[in-house]
């Protein structure tokens, strides 16, 4: 692994804190790598994540250690997801038409209907969770409020939707078995 | 034994889940006791990965399902006709809080609606400027909305709120339920009539074409029959006014007919009927108007028309129209 000494482009902004953090952030992205049965390259998530702080600009970065995990804990799921949708693609109809002649029109209609399939499910998962704790899911994870405000919104203490939330994730881990995730 | 096991299994995918919870918070730095947690037991470290992937993947379809169970709504809230003659290639947007109880009652995008402060049960409609729409309500009564329009329609939708814009309402008599409309501090009870509303920044207004409503607010009640209008504006004085029976609604046939007002109004309205920005200089915005306009002359034809009448000049910057005071647009 290709890392240079303390020179003074490393004293600079992430790399710095990529040096501090670096024993920490290995054990970090051994733990996410090893998981799932997938076992990716940890020294390979490390060298990615040396490169791209050399690249980003930390001036208007506050805390760099935060960053650099959220960037290792993204790049461990891209990585991640890679692999699944690797397996998944090679199994998948659309796979063996692209390869066979092209057309793969069809096969994307059928990749519509699996989707329409998992968003059948997802919807089931969430209507037998309620509708205010799917409600507080949707606020939440896609409209990326914090919880407190979704308390004030819906009149309804913080505790509450922290309930709520934690029910409707739950009524998805059930819902959803690992493997078919696409 | 086992069932200690799965007891275990449980509490660590809790543990999980409120990881899972607490690092999609951008605020989110206890990254040291994350790292502790999934290298203390590779369990913990699957279950997280596990979570994560799930979470990631649910941004997306979350957003999708709503998406869809929004456009169904849309297809189903109305029996909504394009107006002919409305202009094309503007945008419908359904406002927040609509709903329609009867066909979604499963749905659970729509139900968490119903938690929101405020009434349930509503159907928000609302037009984009130029944009007009006729609406069908269930009883037959129908509403012609103008463009930058909004209406609630209230359960039972016998009562309703303009809460912007215009709009002529033609509404089926039931002297057991009456339709009855909110418009700020105004509520408007028909008796069986064909009316007229407009609702803008700083008043409203009612005219009656056929039939008769009866008007109360502002400490007042007042039966309004065809041919008159009433004027509330901010001073608090109810206003009865005259009006032509043809006039009443005639923006639908692109006919601005006014009895008296400003010309920060009408270039509001303008705004309103066709999507183009007209900014009206402070000095001359209060100068007063009677008559009417037509829409599709165009905005540059019909303010080139009024202005002098008013002291005002008209010029055009990138693509917002001005109506400034005539000396000052000599000086240029």
């Amino acid at each position: 692994m290709q890392e240079p000494d303390q020179d003074i482009e490393s004293m600079l902004g992430l790399t710095a804190a990529y040096m501090e953090n670096r024993k920490q952030l290995s054990v970090f992205v051994r733990a996410r790598c090893r998981a799932g049965g997938r076992d990716l390259d940890v020294d390979d998530v490390m060298q990615d994540l040396w490169l791209r702080c050399r690249q980003i600009d930390a001036s208007r970065i506050d805390d760099a250690k935060s960053y650099l995990f959220r960037m290792a804990h993204n790049l461990a799921i891209d990585r991640g997801r890679n692999v699944e949708r690797g397996r998944h693609y090679e199994a998948d109809w659309a796979y063996v038409k692209d390869r066979m002649d092209g057309s793969s029109e069809p096969a994307i209609a059928e990749r519509r209907v699996i989707a329409r399939d998992r968003l059948d499910r997802l919807d089931r998962a969430l209507q037998t969770v309620g509708a205010r704790p799917a409600w507080i899911l949707h606020q939440f994870r896609v409209e990326g409020k914090a919880q407190r405000d979704i308390a004030a919104e819906l009149g309804v203490s913080l505790s509450t939707v922290e309930k709520d939330l934690r029910r409707a994730y739950e009524a998805l881990v059930t819902f959803r078995e690992p493997g078919n995730e696409d | 034994m086992s069932a200690d096991v799965n007891q275990t299994e449980r509490t660590i995918e809790a543990l999980a889940v409120d990881w899972v919870i607490r690092v999609r918070s951008p605020e989110f730095t206890d990254w040291d006791g994350l790292t502790d947690w999934i290298a203390a037991d590779a369990r913990h470290a699957e279950h997280f990965d596990r979570l994560t992937l799930i979470d990631d993947a649910l941004g997306d379809d979350i957003a999708a399902l709503a998406a869809m169970e929004k456009a169904e709504t849309q297809r189903l809230s109305s029996t909504a006709s394009r107006a002919p003659g409305s202009a094309p290639a503007y945008w419908m947007k359904m406002a927040a809080g609509l709903l329609l109880p009867v066909v979604l009652a499963g749905s659970w995008f729509a139900l968490g609606h119903l938690q929101r402060r405020g009434p349930p049960d509503a159907i928000a409609f609302q037009t984009g400027p130029g944009e007009h729409r006729n609406v069908t309500l269930a009883d037959g009564t129908r509403m012609a909305l103008g463009g930058s329009t909004r209406v609630v329609i209230e359960a039972g939708e016998r009562h309703a709120r303009l809460v912007l814009g215009r709009a002529t309402f033609r509404v089926v008599h039931d002297p057991q339920r009456p339709f009855s409309i909110d418009m700020g501090e105004l509520n408007i009870t028909d008796v069986g009539t064909t009316f007229d509303l407009h609702r803008w920044e700083k008043g409203s207004e009612v005219a009656v074409a056929e039939g008769r409503i009866r008007l109360a607010g502002r400490g007042a009640q007042l039966e309004v029959p065809a041919g008159r209008m009433v004027r509330s504006l901010g001073d608090g004085a109810l206003r009865v006014l005259p009006v032509a029976v043809t006039d009443v609604g005639s923006w639908q046939r692109g006919r601005l007919s006014y009895a008296d007002t400003t010309l920060a109004a009408m270039a509001a309205d303008l705004e309103a009927e066709t999507g183009t920005s007209i900014r009206v200089e402070p000095a001359v915005a209060m100068q007063h108007f009677a008559g009417s306009i037509q829409v599709g002359d165009g905005v540059g034809r019909t303010l080139h028309g009024l202005a002098p009448l008013l002291g005002a000049s008209v010029r055009k910057k990138g693509a917002v129209w001005e109506l400034v005071r005539s000396d000052e647009a000599d000086q240029r």
